[in-house]
């Protein structure tokens, strides 16, 4: 018997094929919630080690890739850790739509010490609540952290 | 006996189908707008359906989101979604209610899969991070508005859809000092902030231009946005303290 598919619309994009080439990247400074950074700003990274496709140099060593943070969560009371979230890769003649790039870092998350404390000493009247104070850790990328994103050469 | 036995059988036999005919010409409108309602709603969940999953793609979101649809919104415990613990977008009535254009029901279905995204990750598969965005509402708040907006713009849709869809269903309170939510005002001057710096292209072309509820968020947005044209033009980094 034929099966009738119903496509509605014409998709920008088919992810049938399992395909994918890891990419090692370190960013080139830095990157940390403690310093000046903002939300779309540019940052570089570059590649730990030649990439290959089918046995041909795809990307050799130490090239830079532009990158964009996307959005940063600052860190908060209760143990709550600042965020980074870095995506839109940008590497020559490839897609967006080809890479499956979202890089989060986090800071240390304290809330496994912070919420037993804080119930702990919830008994005493207003001494719980001091736990709010404590903060989670900065996001930070160091050069030496190694990012792995994955590029689907195959994927519209 | 036989006899008996048939007449038994034959009076239940056509009482029931009486009664079942009575029954149907009693349901019938009934049954009807029971159709018409679930006709409408299988319309309302198809179009949520086709959104989500269009954000869902588009985004290359490759963990598991499911989206409903709902006429009554249930009293949450402690602020904890079925976002956080179901991983199940919930758009209800009253919100489904103001969204007008398919801008604004991607900007509703934006914000929550970013607080399911985030359900999935950290420690312990994410449930120590679901607690904490579930009991730091406000700090989320803005973090979901802002990852809306990426994720509305990767999608093809218009974040200023994002803007007009608050502006019309959050109430404005009188202080967020000490709230579990922010002040609409400061989500909205934080996500037009947001478009100014990553997407101005929205603002240049702005589609929005004639759109009264988005010349609402304007007018009552007059001091925030002054703030911001005075931070683009000392082209400060420091964040502004929207009011």
């Amino acid at each position: 018997m034929q099966c009738i598919c119903f496509a509605d619309e014409y998709l920008p994009y088919d992810y049938s094929d399992t395909r994918a080439v890891a990419i090692k990247l370190s960013p080139v400074r830095d990157i940390s919630t403690s310093d000046e950074i903002y939300e779309g700003q540019e940052v570089d990274f570059k590649v730990r080690k030649n990439v290959y496709i089918d046995g041909f140099m795809f990307l050799p060593k130490d090239t830079i890739i532009k990158a964009r943070i996307e959005t940063i969560i600052t860190k908060g009371m209760n143990g709550f850790p600042a965020e980074l979230i870095i995506d839109n890769f940008k590497i020559d003649n490839v897609h967006q739509t080809q890479l499956l790039s979202t890089c989060i870092k986090a800071g240390r998350n304290y809330a496994l010490l912070v919420y037993p404390i804080k119930w702990l000493l919830t008994p005493i009247p207003f001494v719980g609540s001091l736990t709010n104070l404590i903060q989670g850790g900065q996001a930070r990328l160091k050069t030496d952290d190694v990012i792995t994103i994955y590029y689907y050469p195959y994927w519209k | 006996m036989k006899l008996k036995l048939l007449l038994i059988i034959s009076f239940i036999f056509f009482n029931v189908s009486f009664a079942s005919e009575n029954i149907n010409v009693n349901i019938n409108p009934n049954s009807k707008a029971n159709e018409l309602m679930l006709k409408e709603e299988n319309t309302i969940q198809s179009r949520i359906d086709k959104i989500g999953t269009n954000l869902l793609n588009a985004n290359k979101i490759t963990k598991r989101v499911v989206f409903a649809y709902d006429k009554e919104d249930k009293k949450r415990f402690m602020n904890i979604y079925d976002e956080l613990t179901k991983r199940q977008v919930i758009i209800y009535e009253d919100l489904y209610k103001s969204i007008e254009d398919d801008n604004e029901l991607a900007a509703a279905l934006a914000r929550e899969i970013s607080l399911v995204v985030k359900s999935y990750n950290g420690m312990w598969g994410g449930r120590i991070d679901a607690i904490q965005v579930g009991l730091s509402s406000k700090k989320f708040e803005i973090v979901a508005d802002k990852r809306a907006v990426d994720y509305m713009v990767n999608a093809g849709y218009n974040p200023l859809g994002l803007i007009t869809f608050i502006n019309k269903t959050c109430p404005q309170k009188r202080t967020d000092k000490i709230a579990r939510h922010n002040l609409t005002s400061k989500r909205l001057a934080v996500i037009y902030e947001y478009i100014t710096y990553k997407y101005p292209q929205y603002l240049e072309n702005n589609e929005y231009e004639n759109n009264k509820y988005y010349q609402n968020f304007l007018l009552t947005s007059l001091s925030n946005r002054a703030k911001l044209k005075e931070k683009l033009r000392t082209k400060s980094t420091k964040a502004i303290k929207y009011e």
